[in-house]
C-alpha cells in the first residue's frame, strides 16, 4: 500500500510541473501564431486606433510576462478568468460542455469495453480458427477508417437512411433521458469502436500467452472450467498492457471527441475548444488545455496504479 | 436506394412525424455557430449566425429588395433636395419596440451615429465614413434630416447597411446583450444568454405588419459540418438552411421534399490584382488575365451553374445598369499577343491566394487556374487557412481570391475601387473613375446616372485590377412545408416575416 502511495505522490507533483509547462508553451504559441483577439471582436474594417483601445481594455498591451503571471496568479487561486470575448467566466462557459463530453465518454467507455473484451475474448479462445480471421479481417478493416469517416457512416445509416437517431445530437437540460440516450448513441459508438480496434489485438495476442501460461496450465488440469480459467486466471494477466493501451485510449478520447462532436453536432467540449481558439480567447484556451492535458494525466496515473493492483509481482514488493 | 429510403421513412416515420408536429418553431440552420462571440448588437455583426439573429431581433429604415430597389421599412417615404445633400425621411407611425416604447427619429440618429462612429467599436465605421462630416438630427418625433456635406444621390441604398439597424437611444453594448430591443418580427424573452447551441425568439405581438411574423417562434442554429446540415434538413429536425453551398445541390435535388431556391443575382467573386505591383502594374498583362476565362465554362464547372457570368466589375450583365448585357468572350490569341507586347513573351507565373473562407473561391480560383496555362500563364494556386485568411492574406498579398455581398452599381463600384476606398483589393486608383462615381452620385436623373455607372463599369473592367469572372446566387434550401422565403443576393438581407412551415 505504501508503494502505491509513494508513487501518487511522486506523480502528482509531476503532474503539477507538467501542467505548468504545458500553460507556458500554449501561452508563448499563442504569443506567435496571427490573428489576434481585438480583430476578432471588432471586424477585419476595424482602425489601428479601435483595435489599439480594445487591447488596451482587455489588458493585451502589457507585456507577455506580465499577462502569463497575471494569468497565473489567478488561477492558483482557482479563478481561471474571464473570456476575453464575451466576458463570461471560463467556468461558466466550461461547465455544461465539460459535463456533457465526460457524459459522452463514460458512454464510450461503458461500449467500449465489452466490445474490445468480447472481441479479443472470442478470438483467444477460437485462435487460428475462421472465426479468429474473420474478426481480425473486420478489426482491419474498422482501424482503417477515419473517425470523422466512421461518424458519418453512422450518421447516414441511423440518421437519414434508417431514421431511427437524430441527426442533430443538441440536447439540453431539459432533455428527456430518451432523448439524451439517442443523441449520445451514435457518437458514443464511433468513439467506442476507435478505441476497440486498437486495444482488441493487443489483447487478444495477450489473452493467447496468458492461456499458455504456467499458473494457467495448473488451473486447467487441476479440473476448472474453461470460462473460470478465463476470466480468473487468464484475463487478469492479460489485461495488464491493456490497461495501458486504453490509457492511451483515453487520451485519445479528450482529443477524438472534438471530431466526433462536430459531426454529430453534440454540444460538448469540442466546440469550445474550437471556439476559443478560433477567437483567439487567451483564458478560454488555456482553460481547455490544461483540462485536457489533466485528464491525460490522471488516466495514465490510473493506468499505472492498476498496472501495480493486477500484476501479482509487483503486488507484494 | 429511394424505394429503401421510403419503406424506412414511413416506418419509423410516424413517431418523427409527431416529433415535427410538436415543434411550432421554424428552424433555421447557418453554417457557422460561435459559442463566446454571440452578437445581438446590430454594430457587431461578424458571422452568419449574427446575421441571423440580428434580422430577427431588428429593422433598418429602408431594406434592399433583389433589384437593389429601396423598400420602405421604418421609413415610410424619403426625399431630397434637387442638389442631393439634404435627405428627409418620413417615419412609419406607432412602431413599437419589443419593450413596448414608441419609435421616433431620435433613436434612429442615435443609432446611425452609433453605427457611423468607430468610438463605438462599431464593425460598420469605415463603410458608414461617408457619413463623417454629415448632420443627422430628428427634426420632429417621426422625421429625420441628414445633411451632407457632397451630394449623394444614392444616400437611402447607402444607409441600409447590416449596421444601421435601429435600436433604442441610448442603448450601449453592454444594455443589448442582455436584453435586445428591437423594432424586428421576433424578440427575445427574458433576457439573452451567450453560450447557447441555439437561439429561440418569439414572435412579436406588436409587430407593426399586421398578421405577421407567420411563425410563432424561430429557432436559430448553425451546423458546421457539411454532411450533419444536410442531413438535419432531409430527415425535418431543420426546416431551412441558409446558405447552401453550390456542391450541396445535386445532393439536394434528388429529394423530392426539398425545395431549392437561388437568388437572382448573388455575391459577386473576385480575383484582384495589385495594379501597382508587377508584373500586374502592366494594364497588358491584366487585360491578358481577363481574356484567358472562359466565363460560362466557369460558372458551370466553379459553382454547378448557381450563379451567373460576370464582366470585371460588380454589376452583373443582366442588370439594367450593366454597361454591356452580352458576356466577355475568352481570347487566348490575344491574351498571348497583349502578354508579348507587355514583354513576356513566353508566359508569366504567377502566385494566387485562396482559401474556402467563402464559397466558391478555392473551386473558382483551381479552375482559373487550369483556364489561364492555354496562355502561357502558370497560376500557382497557393490554399490557405480559411480561419486566418481575413487577417493574412486578404489585402495583404498581390493576387487573391475574393467575394463581396451584391450591391446595387453606385454601391458596389466606390467600395473597392475608388482611390480613397478603406478595403483596397487592387490597389487601382483612377482619377476619371472617382470622377464618374462622383459625377454620378450627385446626378438626381436616373438615366443620366446609369450612363455615368456604364463609363466606370467600361473603366473598371478594361483598366482595373479586378478579374469578375462570376456572381455566386445566395442559395437556401428549404422542407417542402414551408413557405415565404427568398434568398437575397446579400445574404446580410433576411426578411423573416413571412416564413412558416
Amino acid at each position: 500500500m505504501t508503494r502505491i502511495l509513494l508513487l501518487v505522490a511522486g506523480r502528482v507533483v509531476l503532474a503539477l510541473v507538467t501542467l505548468l509547462l504545458v500553460s507556458l508553451v500554449v501561452f508563448c504559441a499563442l504569443e506567435v501564431i496571427p490573428g489576434d483577439v481585438a480583430t476578432r471582436i471588432l471586424g477585419r474594417h476595424a482602425t489601428p486606433e479601435s483595435l489599439a483601445a480594445v487591447r488596451e481594455q482587455l489588458g493585451l498591451h502589457r507585456p507577455a510576462v506580465v499577462r502569463y503571471f497575471s494569468w497565473l496568479q489567478g488561477v492558483a487561486v482557482g479563478d481561471f478568468g474571464h473570456s476575453l470575448i464575451s466576458g463570461r467566466p471560463v467556468s461558466e462557459a466550461l461547465a455544461t460542455p465539460l459535463r456533457n463530453t465526460l457524459i459522452l465518454s463514460a458512454c464510450a467507455l461503458l461500449l467500449y469495453f465489452p466490445l474490445a473484451f468480447g472481441i479479443a475474448v472470442v478470438q483467444a479462445l477460437n485462435r487460428e480458427r475462421p472465426v479468429d480471421f474473420a474478426l481480425s479481417t473486420g478489426t482491419l478493416l474498422m482501424a482503417s477508417i477515419p473517425d470523422f469517416l466512421l461518424g458519418t457512416i453512422l450518421l447516414l445509416l441511423f440518421a437519414v437512411f434508417l431514421p431511427v437517431l437524430p441527426v442533430l445530437s443538441q440536447v439540453t437540460d431539459e432533455s428527456s433521458l430518451t432523448e439524451w440516450l439517442r443523441a449520445v448513441a451514435m457518437p458514443a459508438a464511433t468513439l467506442a469502436v476507435v478505441m476497440a480496434v486498437y486495444a482488441i489485438r493487443m489483447l487478444r495476442d495477450n489473452l493467447i500467452d496468458a492461456l499458455n501460461a504456467e499458473h494457467v496450465h495448473m488451473a486447467a488440469l487441476r479440473g476448472l472450467g474453461r470460462r473460470v480459467v478465463v476470466m480468473k486466471y487468464a484475463l487478469p494477466t492479460a489485461l495488464i498492457p491493456t490497461v495501458n493501451v486504453t490509457a492511451l485510449n483515453i487520451s485519445y478520447l479528450v482529443g477524438g471527441v472534438v471530431i466526433v462532436e462536430k459531426v454529430f453536432t453534440y454540444p460538448g467540449f469540442g466546440s469550445v475548444t474550437i471556439d476559443a481558439f478560433q477567437l483567439r480567447d487567451l483564458p478560454m484556451i488555456e482553460a481547455t488545455v490544461l483540462i485536457a492535458a489533466a485528464i491525460y494525466i490522471v488516466a495514465n496515473l490510473i493506468a499505472d496504479i492498476l498496472a501495480i493492483l493486477l500484476n501479482p509481482k509487483l503486488r507484494d514488493a | 436506394m429511394r424505394v429503401a429510403q421510403l419503406i424506412g421513412v414511413a416506418v419509423v416515420g410516424c413517431s418523427l412525424t409527431t416529433t415535427a408536429m410538436a415543434q411550432e418553431c421554424v428552424k433555421v440552420a447557418g453554417t457557422d455557430w460561435t459559442l463566446e462571440a454571440q452578437s445581438v448588437d446590430p454594430i457587431i455583426n461578424s458571422s452568419f449566425g449574427d446575421v441571423l439573429r440580428i434580422t430577427t431581433l431588428y429593422e433598418k429604415l429602408v431594406d434592399l429588395d433583389n433589384a437593389y430597389q429601396p423598400i420602405p421599412v421604418l421609413a415610410e417615404s424619403w426625399s431630397s433636395n434637387d442638389a442631393g445633400t439634404v435627405w428627409t425621411f418620413n417615419l412609419r407611425q406607432g412602431v413599437k419596440f419589443h419593450d413596448g416604447s414608441v419609435l421616433t427619429a431620435a433613436d434612429v440618429v442615435y443609432s446611425i451615429l452609433r453605427a457611423a462612429d468607430p468610438e463605438t467599436g462599431s464593425q460598420g465605421a469605415s463603410v458608414l465614413e461617408f457619413l463623417k462630416n454629415a448632420q443627422i438630427e430628428a427634426v420632429d418625433d417621426s422625421t429625420l434630416r441628414i445633411t451632407l456635406d457632397a451630394p449623394q444621390v444614392e444616400l437611402p441604398i447607402l444607409i441600409s447597411t447590416k449596421y444601421t439597424a435601429v435600436v433604442p437611444a441610448g442603448s450601449t453594448r453592454e444594455s443589448l446583450q442582455k436584453n435586445p430591443i428591437g423594432t424586428g418580427p421576433f424578440k427575445i424573452e427574458g433576457g439573452f444568454e451567450q453560450g447557447g447551441q441555439s437561439n429561440t425568439l418569439v414572435a412579436n405581438p406588436d409587430y407593426w405588419q399586421p398578421g405577421l411574423p407567420k411563425a410563432p417562434c424561430i429557432e436559430i442554429t448553425g451546423i458546421t459540418d457539411s454532411v450533419a446540415r444536410i442531413s438535419a434538413l432531409v430527415s425535418g429536425e431543420i426546416d431551412l438552411l441558409v446558405p447552401i453551398d453550390p456542391t450541396a445541390k445535386p445532393t439536394l435535388d434528388e429529394y423530392d421534399n426539398i425545395q431549392i431556391l437561388a437568388s437572382p443575382g448573388g455575391s459577386v467573386m473576385t480575383l484582384s490584382m495589385w495594379a501597382d505591383t508587377p508584373p500586374f502594374d502592366d494594364v497588358r498583362v491584366r487585360q491578358a488575365m481577363k481574356l484567358v476565362v472562359d466565363r460560362e465554362a466557369l460558372v458551370e464547372i466553379a459553382i454547378l451553374n448557381a450563379g451567373s457570368p460576370g464582366n470585371d466589375n460588380p454589376v452583373p450583365p443582366t442588370s439594367p445598369d450593366a454597361y454591356r448585357s452580352d458576356v466577355i468572350e475568352r481570347d487566348i490569341d490575344r491574351a498571348k499577343e497583349l502578354l508579348a507586347a507587355a514583354g513576356h513573351p513566353d508566359g508569366l507565373e504567377v502566385d494566387l491566394y485562396t482559401s474556402e473562407a467563402l464559397p466558391g473561391m478555392y473551386a473558382i480560383a483551381q479552375v482559373y487556374s487550369q483556364m489561364a496555362m492555354d496562355a502561357g500563364i502558370t497560376v500557382n494556386v497557393l490554399k490557405t487557412p480559411s480561419e486566418s485568411y481575413w487577417d493574412d492574406v486578404w489585402l495583404k498579398r498581390s493576387f487573391i481570391t475574393s467575394s463581396w455581398g451584391g450591391r446595387p452599381a453606385g454601391e458596389g463600384l466606390s467600395i473597392a475601387y475608388l482611390c480613397s476606398t478603406n478595403m483596397p483589393e487592387t490597389h487601382w486608383c483612377n482619377e476619371e473613375f472617382d470622377g464618374l462615381i462622383a459625377a454620378a452620385n450627385s446626378t438626381a436623373d436616373a438615366d443620366e446616372r446609369r450612363k455615368l455607372y456604364q463609363a466606370a463599369q467600361k473603366l473598371l473592367a478594361e483598366d482595373g485590377g479586378v478579374i469578375v469572372p462570376a456572381f455566386l446566387a445566395s442559395l437556401a434550401a428549404f422542407r417542402d412545408e414551408c413557405s415565404g422565403y427568398e434568398p437575397n443576393n446579400n445574404l446580410n438581407n433576411q426578411d423573416w416575416s413571412q416564413l412558416t412551415c
